[in-house]
């Protein structure tokens, strides 16, 4: 500890190489730990990709409508397809909802507008598909008609089977996700 | 000096300039404000992953401890640096008394101990939070502690707990008191100390500004050492975390963490009441009279320095006396290794995304070992409830060992799966007498009864 003893107050000791280490070492004492706990916390709260999103991975199909039901619609069937999603350390069920298109062999639309992701609704009276939000438009098939949407409604893989028409878990649970902006930045 | 907050906060934490082993001694000043800065910080990393729910707490502390990048590293940092801070100030304390500095700076002083208060209160809140039976037992203590006070007691145990029993409400309760009301009453504190109140002056001394750069200088010596420590000690030993609560196994034995060892061994010589009395009304009112020691017109150091020395030789010796207790058992020393050893695995095994819905084709978050696959009866109908390997799942009982209980004899299970409300179990569990063979109810029931 002798080596410790500071200098008495009044005496000069040492000069100024002595005086600037004294400066400088809580500054870099300081500066090294606060840089630790810094990196530290940019790697505890670096957002979780990896682990949210469809759990289990994507290729899972899921039922989304009874063949005989859709074979007998007229109109655009509404349905959930419930999608298990995993979000860091729980996973949940959401539902996520789909447009049956009829007489058009199980082909199915997002309800998701491109536009803002609000949940576009059929207009029985004036065939066509409206968003409550900002008023775009689009017709039977899904296709743009109106409004601020760029594109049209979304396809969603399908395919029959045991006398099911089933839907890609991943293409639902992700067009839920997407709007126009996020597309873009994809595409730039 | 210009009368700015700056000057005053200066000019209240300069104390006399002092040489030598006591300008080190002073250092615990430092060490305090690091260990307080860093639980503050690991703090809030930890509430951005942390649910105070009974259903999620322990799968969100999981998720921390296995899969948030350096997670385990700031929980650990979080629980020793706990454990360190009582040592910190106990010891800031004594070179307190030791060098007189109360006198003069007698609102720096009552500050440490109520800082040494809130810490340890913060600490008895914090170990329930990651609800696994540590954590579970911890709450169960503090509730029967508090309890035990007179004529309050079952009131205060019912504020405690947010109910009649301990919930998931108790879990948001001890929350909201480690993460939010304690915190603040320690902000305040500090608060108050630098800012609010002014020590008394001597007119005479003139402050030192070289003594006060060349003694910054220990200070930041001293904490970058206790730091780099703490730093290589929580990356080698994780904080421990167990399985849930719900699948401790019978024979566990709590043990609490450090800095309560001294009051966990106190407590097997006192019987409720006396000991709830010591822990919530003598205890406090010891660190009220130590705060309240420099402004006692005597101001009385020796008796001071002889009340804080002999409690921290009282709860050292209580300290080696629960480790001696442990070690000397070789029953208890094997139990404590086996929980031990649970954790580890525990800890090692991937994690489980908690699910919302009972699915069985998950594997359990817990290992266990079976002496034979299941059938295939029992996978296909009990499973669901009683786990893939009959370990149970949140209220549904778990099956193993059930066979050295009476009445659970292979023809007793047949019977039970057959009419389980004439065993008097829960009308939770349905009847499975048509939905499974007699031959299938058999080999499910022979198979429970070799489950350990």
């Amino acid at each position: 500890m002798s080596d410790a003893t500071p200098p008495a107050p009044s005496a000069p000791a040492g000069g100024l190489p002595r005086r600037k280490i004294l400066r400088w070492i809580p500054a870099a004492v300081f500066a090294s730990i606060g840089a630790t706990m810094l990196a530290t916390a940019y790697r505890f709260l670096r957002p979780r990709a990896g682990e949210v999103g469809v759990a289990g991975g994507g290729g899972a199909w899921v039922a989304a409508a009874d063949l005989n039901e859709v074979g007998r619609a007229a109109t655009p069937l509404r349905r959930e397809v419930v999608v298990e999603h995993r979000a860091g350390w729980a996973t949940a069920p959401r539902a996520h909802a789909v447009y049956v298109l009829p007489g058009q062999g199980g082909r199915v639309v997002s309800a998701v507008c491109p536009h803002e992701g609000c949940e576009v609704v059929w207009e029985e009276g004036r065939g066509q598909f409206l968003c409550p939000c900002h008023d775009s438009s689009f017709d039977a098939d899904g296709a743009r008609l109106s409004g601020p949407a760029r594109a049209g409604l979304a396809e969603i893989p399908s395919r029959v089977s045991g006398g099911r028409l089933e839907v890609r878990a991943d293409a639902v649970a992700s067009l839920s996700e997407q709007s126009e902006t996020e597309e873009r930045r994809k595409g730039s | 000096m210009r009368r700015t907050a700056l000057g005053l906060v200066f000019e209240n934490l300069v104390d006399e300039p002092s040489a030598g082993l006591a300008a080190w001694a002073r250092t615990t000043a430092g060490v305090v404000c690091l260990l307080l800065a860093l639980q503050m910080l690991t703090g809030v990393l930890l509430a951005f992953y942390y649910v105070p729910s009974a259903e999620s707490a322990h799968a969100t502390v999981a998720y921390v401890e296995k899969v948030v990048g350096g997670g385990s590293w700031v929980r650990a940092l979080h629980l020793y640096a706990s454990q360190l801070l009582p040592l910190a100030l106990a010891l800031h304390l004594l070179q307190m008394l030791w060098r007189g500095s109360h006198r003069r700076k007698p609102f720096g002083w009552a500050a440490s101990v109520l800082l040494l208060g809130l810490v340890m209160a913060n600490a008895g809140t914090g170990y329930s939070l990651p609800w696994d039976a540590r954590a579970f037992y911890s709450t169960r203590v503090a509730e029967n502690v508090v309890a035990g006070l007179p004529l309050l007691g079952e009131g205060a145990r019912a504020w405690l707990l947010g109910g009649a029993e301990v919930s998931t409400l108790t879990l948001s309760r001890f929350y909201a008191l480690h993460a939010v009301v304690v915190p603040a009453l320690l902000t305040a504190v500090v608060v108050a100390r630098l800012l609010l109140f002014r020590e008394p002056r001597n007119e005479d001394s003139v402050l030192d500004v070289a003594w006060a750069r060349a003694q910054l200088a220990r200070n930041s010596v001293v904490v970058a050492l206790v730091f780099a420590a703490l730093a290589c000690y929580a990356w080698g030993s994780p904080a421990p975390l167990g399985p849930p609560h719900e699948s401790a196994p019978p024979g566990y034995l709590p043990r609490p963490g450090a800095q309560f060892l001294w009051l966990f061994q106190l407590l097997k010589y006192l019987p409720k009441p006396a000991a709830s009395a010591l822990v919530l009304l003598g205890l406090p009112l010891l660190l009220l009279a130590l705060a309240l020691l420099p402004f006692t017109a005597a101001r009385r150091r020796k008796l001071g320095l002889a009340l804080v020395g002999s409690l921290l030789l009282l709860v050292a010796a209580l300290t080696g006396v629960a480790h001696f207790e442990d070690s000397r058992d070789p029953r208890v020393k094997e139990q404590l290794a086996r929980q031990a050893a649970r954790e580890d695995e525990f800890r090692n095994s991937p994690f489980v995304p908690k699910s919302s819905r009972a699915d069985a084709s998950k594997p359990d978050a817990t290992p266990v070992e079976s002496v034979e696959a299941p059938p295939e009866a029992y996978q296909r109908n009990c499973a669901k409830c009683h786990g893939p390997r009959g370990e149970g799942k949140s209220i549904y009982p778990d099956l193993r060992g059930i066979s050295a209980r009476p009445g659970r004899t292979v023809e007793d299970l047949i019977s039970i799966i057959n009419d389980p409300a004439g065993h008097g179990l829960e009308a939770r569990m349905p009847s499975f007498a048509r939905k499974l063979t007699e031959d299938e109810k058999r080999a499910v029931a022979e198979w429970i009864v070799t489950l350990k």
